[in-house]
């Protein structure tokens, strides 16, 4: 079982757990946790709508592919741990991980 | 005044396929979009993507299939509003609506649709405090509605994308100044739009401040500068007469949310006898609309405009009976003057 603290746009801080899936990815998780995602293009890194920072371990992710960071690039609020949480499989390397939901820009 | 039968507010998939639902009934329709081409996310967000769920289509690319919608209305004339946002919607009495643009068109019909997705289509805004203190005309701007305006004057634009290089390469032979802001070193845009305002920096055209972003505006009644943190360096203050970001589209909600429709959170109720809302003669189809058990699908859009035409010819015609079924395969298609 993987476990993450979330904060969502509002503020609010909430630890979620869900299991390892590389089929499935954090933005569906996010979504089904009712947090702040919109996720407008469904989970193709192309409207920015469920971007993320990862606070800790952002040093264990792969590292962006082109149209995510084409996608990161255009997005005015992007920070330091910038993701697309739908290009983020559900994998072990996401356990522990702290991440704030930053809504779509 | 444009007079229609049914305005469809969107004109994303599911709005121009209610153009033939309602076409069949002998409902003409009008569509509004804020973007200014036809096609939704479809053509905004993922153009050259293949969908596999579209009955009858294996594979189809969004482009495509919103190319391929349009020949389907075609023999149902629709007309467009694009590039205007529907602001206002006026219900002045059964079978009576008067709806408004951002631009002044009006829009007179007997119903409405809304077919917006996820509501219109806004440019994202850079998250500095006092933006809002510059914008309308103040010297915050997010988009190039008339280059003329800009000519012979000092402009900062900010992003890596394709409208920022193509703008930037745009704008440099007219302003006084150009200098274009972007958080990375390289640009994501189209290699040929790079290379041609790198070119246009060594040239000393314009000015490139890579590895930076916005940080804050300056100013008393208009906007007088911009201050840039860059890594590694000190702020930098550029004078400015314009600061224009352009960071790409999000969609809003938007105006949808003042209509006195039953809202939950970024969708529209409806019920789902024929996808009308809680204001008689408004449907709401695609996306845009919520029920219990709703599925965030194209060919689920297609099957709510088919079952909204029928309701909203009942609504239009109280005296007539309803519209009998008729089969494309029976009757063909009749297609409007």
């Amino acid at each position: 079982m993987i476990k993450i603290q979330v904060e969502d746009t509002d503020g609010t801080k909430r630890e979620i757990s869900f299991e390892a899936n590389p089929s499935s990815n954090l933005m569906e998780v996010l979504t089904e946790e009712k947090f702040d995602v919109p996720a407008i293009c469904g989970g193709m890194a192309g409207c920015g709508t469920c971007h993320v920072a990862v606070l800790t371990n952002a040093d264990k992710l792969h590292t962006p592919d082109d149209d995510e960071e084409f996608m990161l690039d255009s997005l005015p609020n992007f920070q330091e741990g910038s993701r697309l949480s739908c290009q983020l499989p559900l994998t072990d390397a996401l356990d522990g991980m702290e991440i704030k939901v930053l809504g779509d820009g | 005044m444009i007079q229609t039968d049914i305005c469809i507010i969107g004109a994303g998939p599911v709005g121009l396929f209610a153009v033939f639902e309602a076409g069949l009934l002998n409902m003409r329709c009008h569509l509004v979009d804020v973007l200014p081409q036809t096609g939704g996310q479809l053509s905004e967000i993922y153009p050259k993507k293949p969908i596999y769920d579209i009955p009858g289509y294996p594979s189809i690319l969004a482009g495509d299939l919103v190319t391929e919608l349009e020949k389907q209305i075609e023999p149902f004339k629709p007309t467009y509003t694009l590039g205007e946002k529907l602001m206002k919607l006026d219900k002045r009495g059964d079978r009576d609506f008067l709806l408004e643009t951002d631009e002044g068109t009006q829009i007179e019909c007997k119903a409405v649709v809304i077919a917006g997705g996820l509501g219109s289509f806004e440019p994202r805004k850079p998250a500095l405090e006092n933006l809002e203190k510059f914008e309308k005309s103040k010297g915050v701007h997010y988009m190039v509605k008339d280059p003329e305006h800009f000519r012979g004057k000092k402009l900062v634009l900010a992003g890596g994308g394709d409208s920022a290089l193509d703008w930037t390469m745009f704008l440099a032979e007219m302003a006084a100044e150009l200098t274009l802001v972007h958080r990375r070193e390289a640009f994501r845009g189209a290699p040929d739009s790079a290379a041609k305002v790198q070119e246009l920096a060594k040239e000393g055209k314009i000015n490139l401040v890579l590895n930076s972003q916005l940080k804050s505006l300056q100013g008393g009644d208009q906007l007088e500068s911009v201050i840039v943190s860059s890594k590694g360096e000190e702020d930098k203050e550029i004078a400015c007469d314009y600061l224009i970001p352009l960071f790409g589209l999000s969609p809003k909600l938007g105006p949808i949310a003042d209509w006195g429709l039953n809202v939950d959170k970024r969708a529209v109720e409806v019920d789902t006898r024929d996808y009308s809302t809680n204001v008689e003669g408004v449907y709401a189809i695609g996306d845009i609309n919520t029920y219990p058990g709703k599925l965030k699908l194209i060919l689920c859009g297609f099957h709510e405009a088919a079952l909204m035409a029928h309701s909203a010819y009942a609504y239009m015609n109280p005296d007539k009976k309803a519209a009998t079924l008729k089969y494309t395969t029976v009757s063909g298609i009749s297609g409007f003057e």
